[in-house]
């Protein structure tokens, strides 16, 4: 994606470069924000959030990184203080609610991404609930690899991990969703 | 084909199912809570008067002044307090 250059106009608090700053890059946060958080609503939340944190912390951007880097790392980190907010509130949930019978962790396939084929929704439904099961770093490298397309060497830049423990997350996040879809196959699809 | 390799064809078809996903485009809605953060938004530039920076570091260094003159006083209380029980002990011993 090419650079957005604007950055003089946003930090004179300029409408219009704003409003550039969306053209150029709402889609691509919200894309990221859907495939990892799996929601649209959250998704769209999210995607407020982060131009909201764009507009107030714009003056704290240095120019040391790409701007679509430091775009890009914004939107990751809101999308981890959703998925943790989201388990705490799960495990809370888990605490109160007496029932075994709602405690179940079995991938349940329910989030349909509208940006794929009808052919392969199915699927990709199954997928989406397997990478849901994962550990939130092996669920945020799989899916900014495998979905978003995003290099190892930058994935590493925005984790803030080594390159090495990239190719470690991924590799184990992929033997993790073998498992799970084999376990899932045995039961289903048999 | 067999079962496994059945298996195996299903699960590599599954892992690759999410990789050709089309880019969505936001909606209206969306747009429109984007386009309104300017007016909705409050920057606040908090400005703190010189003369209250200057009593705040003015007020740290009387603390700091002040605490290192009592740890000095306390030392030397100490000290004194010692040098009166040798000297009360050995005139004790003189007078034996």
């Amino acid at each position: 994606m090419i650079d957005f250059t604007d950055i003089d106009g946003l930090k004179c608090r300029d409408e219009k470069s704003f409003t550039r700053l969306i053209d150029h890059y709402s889609e691509m946060i919200f894309n990221l924000s859907l495939n990892i958080l799996q929601d649209q609503k959250d998704a769209e939340d999210i995607t407020q959030e982060v131009f909201t944190t764009i507009y107030l912390q714009i003056g704290q951007f240095k120019g040391e990184s790409k701007f679509t880097t430091w775009i890009y790392r914004i939107a990751l980190n809101k999308c981890q203080e959703h998925i943790r907010s989201k388990s705490r509130k799960k495990r809370l949930g888990f605490l109160t609610t007496l029932d075994k019978a709602e405690m179940g962790t079995a991938m349940q396939a329910n989030f349909m991404h509208p940006g794929i084929e009808l052919e392969n929704q199915e699927r990709a439904a199954i997928l989406f609930s397997a990478i849901e099961q994962l550990p939130e770093n092996q669920r945020i490298a799989f899916t900014l690899h495998k979905i978003e397309g995003v290099s190892y060497e930058e994935i590493a830049y925005l984790m803030e991990a080594s390159l090495s423990s990239v190719e470690s997350l991924i590799f184990r996040a992929r033997q993790n969703l073998k498992k799970m879809l084999n376990d899932y196959y045995e039961e289903n699809e048999r | 084909m067999n079962m496994e390799t059945k298996k195996d064809k299903w699960i590599d078809e599954t892992l690759s199912s999410a990789a050709k996903v089309q880019r969505l485009t936001i909606s209206d809605d969306l747009r429109n809570r984007l386009m309104t953060i300017p007016t909705e938004v409050k920057v606040f530039h908090t400005v703190i008067p010189f003369r209250s920076l200057i009593s705040v570091a003015a007020s740290l260094l009387l603390l700091i002044a002040f605490n290192i003159a009592t740890v000095r006083q306390y030392k030397y209380e100490q000290t004194t307090k010692d040098d009166s029980i040798y000297s009360d002990y050995f005139s004790y011993l003189n007078e034996l």
